[in-house]
């Protein structure tokens, strides 16, 4: 099957997937219990003041910055476990592990810590993020062919070169694929943090919704964070597609 | 002297057995000799020794020149294009970018592949692989090259310019080559000396040195004294493989 024919079942799907989301609202009839995605397009109009000028850039602030955070340190951690096999054999077994305990439900006990500040919220996104970033960037580097690093030690490589010239390069697939898991888990994570409690947020926001019984005011952020996901991960995409593409596809 | 393995003995770290076991021979400056022998035999396995990428558990390796290491493989890195994969080794000695620059454009002419310096591995025939981990030998700008197979991938027809190619290459550029190869005809066409790799493990190289001039052309294969030496050689080479 071609991409093309694959993208239009795709697209056909989610229309049809939303034609029956309207029609069950329709016949449920009750906007507390389901609303009509026309309806959450509704409310996300009336409040496209407070959502996209208030809300959306505090949310997008956590994102970003637990993302970077997420990477950086995730990408560190790999990197000295890449350096030295006593620190790979002392961490690695606990990260596999602590990658099974679900980070989220970790996120009470940081606002026991650190209170409804921008800092927990940040932690929370990169408590979610960075295992999994840490473990997949070490097994890329890891997989590092070692005939062309014999090779390089021919050429009288030092070792940063060995890392600057071909570990990371070897990576970079999978940095990507880990770079893609970091931008959803950031959104989820950011939303997460915001509806354990914010002054502002989409998450915020939402929960305030929630407490009004406003059910097309909850779903209304939902949508505007998964567009946000979506985006980000086809500009990922996009960046991959020009970094990798000496990848050779056969 | 170029080279001098001096009762070497070799055995990989988690093997129980030795690849070369008290072996020693010599290469001669500016020569091209081919070491010759069946899979599996420790061919590349010397190359590494003589690369000090491995250390003998017994023995000497004296090696005097500068060695540029030809992989089995092209080893080409999927990641940079074929201008950036000839500059490897001088990105590493940290040659000035306009020169390496200079350097590399006059490898790729060298090795046939101008106009290709953008392209990436994926983008290049096997032959042309080849040839672009030729040029990247070369900018070692190391005096002893060590080619292993380093035509086994070309098609026939490239094989044999390849062949030539590197005969002349030898001749101006006095550099000493030792040459890993399967095929007979290469041995002879291309080598003053041939190295037989014999038993397991190997304990000494059986030496057929190879009567033709250092201009030689393809014709002279034909000679009668040659193509006696190319039978015993094989003869050698078959009693190795039904071994
Ligand atoms: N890194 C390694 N660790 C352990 N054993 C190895 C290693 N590399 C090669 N060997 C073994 O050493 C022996 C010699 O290998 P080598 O690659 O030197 O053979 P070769 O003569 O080059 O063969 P070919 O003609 O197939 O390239 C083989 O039996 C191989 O399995
Ligand atoms: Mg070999």
């Amino acid at each position: 099957m071609s991409v093309k024919t694959k993208k239009v079942i795709g697209g056909l799907f989610g229309v049809f997937l939303l034609l029956m989301w309207q029609v069950l609202s329709m016949v449920i009839g009750n906007s507390f219990i389901l609303p009509s995605p026309l309806a959450v397009l509704q409310n996300l109009r009336e409040n496209s003041g407070e959502i996209f000028l208030v809300h959306f850039p505090a949310t997008m602030q956590v994102v970003v910055v637990g993302a970077i955070l997420s990477i950086v340190i995730g990408v560190g951690f790999a990197l000295l476990m890449d350096a030295s096999t006593i620190i790979a054999g002392a961490v690695y077994p606990i990260l596999t592990v602590t990658q099974t305990i679900p980070v989220m439900c970790l996120a009470p006990v940081l606002v026991l810590w650190l209170g409804y500040t921008m800092k927990m919220r940040v932690l929370v996104v990169v408590l979610a993020n960075f295992f999994s970033v840490t473990v997949d960037m070490y097994d890329g580097l890891q997989s590092t062919d070692e005939e062309k690093s014999r090779l390089l030690s021919s050429f009288h490589a030092k070792r940063w070169q060995q890392l600057v010239m071909l570990r990371l390069p070897s990576a970079m697939p999978h940095f990507f694929s880990a770079l893609h898991v970091v931008i959803v888990w950031s959104v989820v994570g950011a939303a997460v943090a915001e509806w354990l409690g914010a002054s502002r947020g989409l998450g915020t926001y939402s929960r305030y919704c929630l407490s009004g019984l406003d059910a097309a005011g909850l779903i209304a952020p939902l949508l505007v964070l998964t567009v946000v996901a979506l985006v980000l991960n086809k500009a990922v995409k996009l960046i991959e597609y020009r970094v990798l593409k000496w990848r050779d596809e056969r | 002297m170029a080279l001098k393995f001096k009762n070497v003995t070799f055995r990989y770290e988690d093997e129980p057995d030795c690849i070369m076991e008290n072996l020693s021979f010599e290469i001669e400056k500016g020569g091209l000799t081919s070491f010759i022998g069946a899979s599996g035999c420790g061919k590349s396995t010397a190359f590494r020794l003589i690369n000090g990428l491995l250390t003998p558990q017994e023995g000497e390796i004296i090696c005097e020149e500068k060695c540029g290491y030809m992989p089995q493989h092209d080893l080409l890195f999927p990641w940079k294009n074929v201008e950036q994969n000839v500059m490897i080794p001088l990105v590493v000695q940290k040659v000035a970018k306009a020169k390496r620059k200079a350097m590399a454009a006059e490898l790729i002419s060298r090795v046939g592949l101008e106009g290709c310096e953008k392209k990436y591995p994926k983008e290049l025939s096997g032959g042309m692989r080849q040839r672009v981990a030729f040029a990247r030998t070369l900018s070692t700008g190391a005096n002893m090259l060590l080619l292993d197979e380093p035509f086994s991938a070309l098609d026939s027809i490239t094989r044999v310019s390849m062949q030539e190619w590197l005969l002349e290459q030898w001749r101006a550029l006095d550099k000493t080559i030792l040459l890993v190869t399967h095929d007979v005809d290469e041995a002879v066409f291309l080598s003053e000396r041939i190295l037989v790799f014999t038993g397991h493990p190997v304990k000494q190289l059986m030496e057929i040195p190879v009567p033709l001039p250092k201009d030689r052309t393809r014709s002279m294969l034909l000679r009668p004294e040659i193509i006696k030496l190319k039978e015993e050689l094989i003869k050698v080479l078959r009693q190795e493989a039904t071994l």
